[in-house]
């Protein structure tokens, strides 16, 4: 890849990813709603436009409610002081890199997936990344109970990690996310790690953010925890779920890059839903409980779990 | 006598919750494919029955006769007092009946809705209608007069003539 060619990758992949992020931010209040019993927003349309075929169809949808929900943050009372400012680029910044270790697809027959940049310890970069983003919501929202439960989420995540990238090492493929999908080749971690990939969701399902500010500040922020999900989703479709594979025991079917992607976005699609069920099931989860939960059952059988695995490898 | 229940303690594998989560997720899920039931309301209206009672009218009768002979008993029985009349002479070739209403004011922000009038009314010249959705910029804007209330009621066709057909 030509240095020339980086910039414009880079800024395309931050596009997509947040305009997923935005409209994810959309299926979410529908869920939401849903859930509730209540319609969602179908009220919002452009001007100029309403004459138009289908116009009244994207109104119905709410497909413009997220444009008119980044405007109004721009109106609203701004963030004042510079610590909140950086908090919350941090926050966001946080959310973001992890995105460009990451591989989302491969060709067949190449021998590089499809990433940003492939470095070395690109796992261990995206767990650090993530604790330094409990560090900073710990900051933003205050509390001691957030960042233990922070550093917990990612204790029970790095465990989960080594007990895949076991998998990878024993099939000696590199220890990066792209060893791990290819280790994935004939059946998927979450049939022969159920416990582990059970271990995984429930780390991610406890990564949030309250959020105390207004304004720009506060759009980041969601913006943020959307890309959190979004990059739960990508881990556990990359971890358990056999990464751009097809369906288990098939290699990859067809040969477009196109496909490989199509099928992990498939995967991230239904992890993404999962996670909005969980966290409209259990809206507010008392921070004691949840911490009680992961040190007296969660981490201990991720213990446990890691011990049986690499056990049984050997 | 209140029933006592008995609280036990907690099992341990029903203290990790894990069971009352499932029971949580399944009634998400469950709501998740109802149908939402609010209404979206001025695009989607109510199914309104037929004897729901709205707006008080005053009806005519196949002929234009104005049906209402002001005996004023709507007036006496409205238990909100929303109702004046003040009785005129009958129309022409009516004067048997011996009056019918000069001034016939309905205060819409003054009427429950009872339909004490409509049961009272012995001409069935006063009806409630469907409609049930009204605005005003001040409270004259509520009181209904005499002609606004007859283009609102419209006829009533019924097959009785008491006071005999329009000549």
């Amino acid at each position: 890849m030509d240095d020339w060619q980086t910039l414009p990758r880079v800024l395309a992949a931050i596009g997509v990813v947040l305009v997923l992020c935005v409209y994810m931010a959309l299926i979410e209040r529908k869920l939401a709603a849903k859930v509730q019993g209540r319609r969602d927003s179908n009220t919002v349309s452009v001007a100029f436009f309403d004459g138009l075929p289908f116009s009244g169809l994207l109104k119905h949808w709410g497909i413009f409610q997220p444009i008119a929900d980044i405007l109004k943050l721009f109106v609203k009372e701004q963030a004042t002081s510079w610590r909140q400012k950086v908090l919350v680029l941090a926050y966001f910044a946080t959310a973001l890199f992890p995105f460009f270790v990451m591989p989302v697809g491969m060709q067949k027959g190449a021998t590089q997936p499809l990433i940003l940049s492939s470095v070395q310890g690109s796992l261990l970069f995206v767990l650090i990344v993530r604790l330094w983003g409990h560090g900073i919501s710990t900051q933003i929202q205050g509390g001691r109970w957030r960042l233990l439960r922070g550093i917990s989420t990612e204790l029970l995540l790095f465990f989960v990690i080594l007990s895949v990238s076991l998998r990878a090492h024993v099939s000696s493929l590199p220890l990066t996310f792209e060893g791990i999908v290819l280790a994935q080749k004939k059946y998927w971690f979450v049939f022969s790690q159920p416990i582990g990939a059970l271990l995984c969701f429930v780390g991610l399902c406890l990564n949030d953010c309250e959020c105390p500010y207004s304004g720009v500040a506060h759009g980041l922020l969601k913006l943020g925890q959307k890309l959190h999900t979004l990059l739960g989703a990508l881990l556990f479709s990359l971890f358990f779920l056999g990464g751009w594979h097809f369906f288990p025991g098939l290699p990859l079917m067809g040969t477009g890059v196109i496909f490989s992607i199509a099928c992990l976005g498939l995967k991230m699609a239904g992890v993404i839903f999962l996670l909005f069920w969980v966290r409209w099931t259990l809206p507010h989860m008392r921070e004691d409980r949840v911490l009680a939960a992961l040190w007296r059952l969660w981490i201990p059988l991720a213990i446990l779990s890691l011990i049986v695995n690499s056990a049984w490898q050997n | 006598m209140a029933k006592l229940v008995e609280r036990r303690p907690l099992k341990a594998w029903e203290r990790l919750n894990i069971l009352a989560f499932l029971k949580g997720m399944r009634t998400t899920l469950r709501w998740l494919l109802k149908r939402p039931i609010t209404l979206e309301y001025p695009e989607a209206r109510p199914y309104i029955p037929d004897n729901y009672r709205g707006t008080p009218t005053l009806v005519k009768d196949i002929y234009g006769r104005e049906k209402c002979v002001a005996c004023q008993l709507c007036e006496h029985i409205c238990p909100a007092k929303a109702i004046r009349i003040t009785p005129g002479p009958a129309p022409e070739g009516f004067s048997h009946i011996g009056r019918a209403p000069a001034i016939f004011q309905i205060d819409r922000s003054r009427c429950i809705h009872c339909g004490l009038c409509e049961e009272v009314c012995p001409e069935e010249a006063i009806v409630l209608q469907k409609e049930y959705s009204f605005s005003g910029t001040d409270r004259n804007a509520m009181m209904i007069d005499k002609e606004e209330l007859y283009e609102a009621g419209g006829t009533l066709p019924d097959k009785y003539f008491k006071w005999g057909k329009s000549e």
